[in-house]
């Protein structure tokens, strides 16, 4: 059935403040060669969904350099294509939206003058090979009116710290989401819901209009768990990896998940459902006579000398001989100087670690360094 | 309506390069991978953009499928324009019969049409044959200046290989008075790069006039450049002192990406000012395993490595297996390489399966003993392929 798309690009920046100071969550770069909403994009583009708005409230400016026309996610469109909502004041507010539900109320008139049948929201600040296909196919088999995407958490599963708690629903054994609040009780398995709805348009402008008019804040927890009785609401099981960016600790984890190959192949290594991103034309990765690489995840155009284990390295990161990278994820344009040592270090892009400065942090508690810092 | 353009590159990527065997079996020779990321053709087009020309004609003829969906719309060197673009241009039936391309000077002679469109001055002619990075503009200026009606691009060769190139014989100003193809005494070192500047209106008419001859060959380099010599045109030679190489053997091929593992290559991949531009897959970025040893090597997008790899160039998507040991060899998108195989000096073509424990060229010494193993092949578990051997077919 025919699905247009609509991506959050700030969703839940308050948990990662440190990459998102200047850039949007979406335009968080990711696993050494992506950016976050890479695989929003590219999972809408593998399920045929060629319209999508992107709304974009602030710092935009990494993200619209980024998905341009949205060319290399197959979105340039005689019709449709990806069109990037920017705040605006036609709707009665000159400021920034304060919540989703006014976020949407931005695009009314964007959505009443589609034709298409059902509307796929997603955020960004997620990681995964999200299968809106398969969403938007049990959606229809359900006769659903709402579904909503969720991943399965079994007791004792702890969940990396996070400043906003994600919410949770109370699912029954046919799918039917009975209830939607935040922070259930700790020690009982979770359904933890991933932000991903799928929803009729004609339906979704109704609910708008309604959460406008009742003064509703949280799309879910507010507006649908308001219609958990009179609407047909379903869960959809997500399985297969899946990350949130809970925190700097979480976006460390999620990219060194991808030195497992299982994960790599499925999330980027997938020929039919593949990870388009931005291209830059780098040339080839070169490696020295004496470089010592064990796994690590390698984005083309870098320059290594030295010795990296464990760790993501983006576009154009030079290795000094004699300098040593562990457990760390490393942007793009970094320099580390011979002598070096970094462990469990995030450093934002360009940055310059000078020679025989040794950095470490904790998988708890990574060190940050950020965009263009010389140590 | 069409803009005018003051100049037009015409690519001559019809060939089919004998020389490399195997590896344009199936393809033409501009479309032959090189560098670990791109393919021969992807190096004219990028230099033309770079030189700020965006009309560029591709004249085409053997195996044609795969370098037209590599070009495509162009849209990786951003040759997809609203006025001037890239061109696909094959030989055609026309209402007297029409023609394959009966040599270089005919294709272009063919596709006046799409040169008079634009209404060019000049005419760039480019092949698709080398591996260079060069600012045409700089050569258009240079034939502009000297008031030239055709300006050939040359590089000094020492004098030992000279014979193995046109030679171009010049005056102290530059022009040109005598041209020798592979002359067994050469008189200069100025050795012709197959890359020319004509003007025009002169081009048409000597190629009109060479398409009359019944005698000629209808080739650039044996009879249009003679004709013009001949015509007292102003011919001049403009010299050029970069990197430059014709990879038109397997020897050639392999030692011009050997050249990029030297410790400062002489062709800079990694100049931002002069990318070389190319049509990207979408891939995960390479993963170096637990077990991987890799050294002096240049390493393309989606690769899984988990063996040796010394002195080698790997292209996008290739996969070594733990204890599979590749060195001084060439290996292209998405080869499977398993474990326990040894691979030296070696060009294996995309998408061939070496199994394991297999040998190839274990005693090889030097670049004459490469062997090609060609694409989608499949190389049985402990098969053991000699030195300098070719193969075509699964064993």
């Amino acid at each position: 059935m025919k699905a247009m798309g609509i991506v959050f690009s700030n969703s839940h920046e308050v948990n990662l403040p440190e990459l998102t100071s200047d850039r949007s969550i979406a335009a968080v770069p990711f696993a050494g060669r992506f950016r976050l909403i890479d695989m929003v994009l590219s999972g809408m583009a593998n399920a045929e969904i060629y319209k999508v708005a992107v709304i974009a409230e602030r710092n935009y400016h990494s993200l619209v350099k980024h998905i341009g026309a949205g060319k290399d996610w197959d979105l340039v469109r005689k019709n449709s294509g990806l069109t990037v909502f920017t705040p605006f004041g036609s709707v009665g507010q000159t400021r920034m939206s304060s919540c989703r539900i006014e976020a949407l109320e931005c695009l009314l008139s964007y959505l009443k003058e589609s034709a298409e049948k059902l509307v796929v929201i997603s955020d960004s600040d997620i990681v995964g090979n999200i299968r809106y296909d398969a969403i938007i196919d049990f959606h229809v088999k359900n006769k659903a009116d709402v579904t909503a995407a969720y991943r399965y958490l079994p007791i004792g599963n702890k969940q990396p710290f996070a400043r906003k708690l994600p919410k949770e629903l109370s699912v029954t054994n046919e799918g039917r989401i009975t209830k939607i609040c935040r922070g259930m009780r700790s020690d009982w398995p979770k359904n933890i819901l991933m932000n991903i709805w799928v929803i009729d348009r004609e339906l979704l402008i109704s609910l708008i209009k309604e959460g406008i008019t009742n003064g509703y804040r949280s799309f879910s927890a507010d507006l649908l768990a308001a219609h958990t009785d009179d609407l047909r609401l379903m869960a959809y099981r997500h399985e297969g990896f899946y990350g949130e960016m809970t925190s700097l600790a979480a976006y460390l984890q999620h990219n060194l998940a991808f030195l497992n190959q299982d994960n790599l192949r499925e999330v980027f290594g997938d020929e039919h459902r593949p990870v388009y991103t931005h291209v830059k034309d780098s040339p080839p990765t070169v490696y020295g006579q004496n470089s010592r690489v064990v796994n690590s995840l390698i984005a083309s155009g870098c320059v290594i000398k030295g010795c990296v284990e464990n760790s993501v390295l983006f576009r154009g990161v030079e290795i000094a001989e004699g300098a040593v990278v562990r457990n760390s994820v490393l942007m793009s344009d970094s320099f580390i100087a011979g002598g070096a040592e970094l462990d469990y270090i995030v450093a934002d892009k360009g940055a310059t670690v000078r020679e025989g400065r040794k950095i470490a942090g904790v998988p708890e508690l990574p060190f940050l360094l950020p965009r263009n810092a010389k140590i | 309506m069409y803009v005018k353009k003051k100049c037009v590159a015409m690519l001559l990527a019809g060939g089919q390069g004998s020389r490399l065997f195997v590896l344009t079996n199936k393809i033409a020779k501009p479309a032959v991978r090189f560098g670990g990321k791109y393919r021969i053709i992807d190096f004219p087009l990028s230099n033309c953009i770079n030189s700020a020309i965006d009309t560029v004609g591709v004249l085409t003829q053997y195996r044609p499928f795969e370098l037209n969906s590599y070009i495509g719309n162009g849209e990786p060197w951003d040759l997809d324009r609203m006025h001037g673009g890239v061109h696909i241009l094959p030989p055609y039936l026309d209402a007297v019969g029409g023609q394959w391309y009966k040599g270089t000077a005919n294709a272009v002679y063919q596709n006046m049409d799409f040169i008079e469109r634009y209404n060019a001055d000049y005419v760039l002619v480019l092949s698709g044959d080398h591996i260079y990075k060069m600012d045409y503009n700089k050569m258009l200026d240079f034939h502009i200046a000297n008031n030239a009606d055709c300006t050939i691009a040359v590089l000094e060769v020492p004098l030992e290989e000279a014979s193995r190139f046109g030679i171009m014989n010049t005056n102290p100003d530059g022009s040109i008075y005598e041209f020798e193809e592979k002359p067994a005494q050469p008189k200069s070192t100025k050795a012709s790069m197959g890359v020319y500047i004509f003007n025009k209106d002169k081009l048409a008419s000597y190629l009109q006039a060479d398409e009359q001859d019944e005698g000629s060959v209808n080739d650039f380099g044996k009879n249009v450049i003679p004709a013009f010599l001949q015509g007292g045109e102003r011919l001049f030679a403009y010299p050029f002192d970069g990197y430059w190489r014709d990879v038109g053997t397997i020897g050639s091929l392999w030692e011009v990406n050997m050249d990029l593992l030297k410790e400062t290559p002489e062709l800079d991949l990694y100049d931002n000012n002069w990318k070389i531009f190319y049509r990207h897959n979408p891939a995960h970025p390479q993963y170096l395993g637990k077990n991987a040893l890799v050294k002096n090597s240049l390493v393309g997008d989606g690769c899984e490595i988990d063996g040796c790899v010394e002195n080698s160039v790997l292209f996008e998507g290739v996969r070594i297996a733990a204890g599979a040991k590749v060195k001084n060899s060439v290996i292209m998108d998405k080869v499977v390489i398993e474990s326990g195989a040894k691979v030296n000096y070696c060009i294996v073509d995309a998408e061939t399966q070496i199994g394991a424990e297999a040998q190839i060229g274990v005693e090889a010494k030097g670049s004459a003993d490469v062997s090609v193993i060609g694409g989608g092949l499949r190389i049985a578990p402990r098969a053991v392929i000699a030195n300098a051997s070719i193969i075509g077919q699964d064993c």
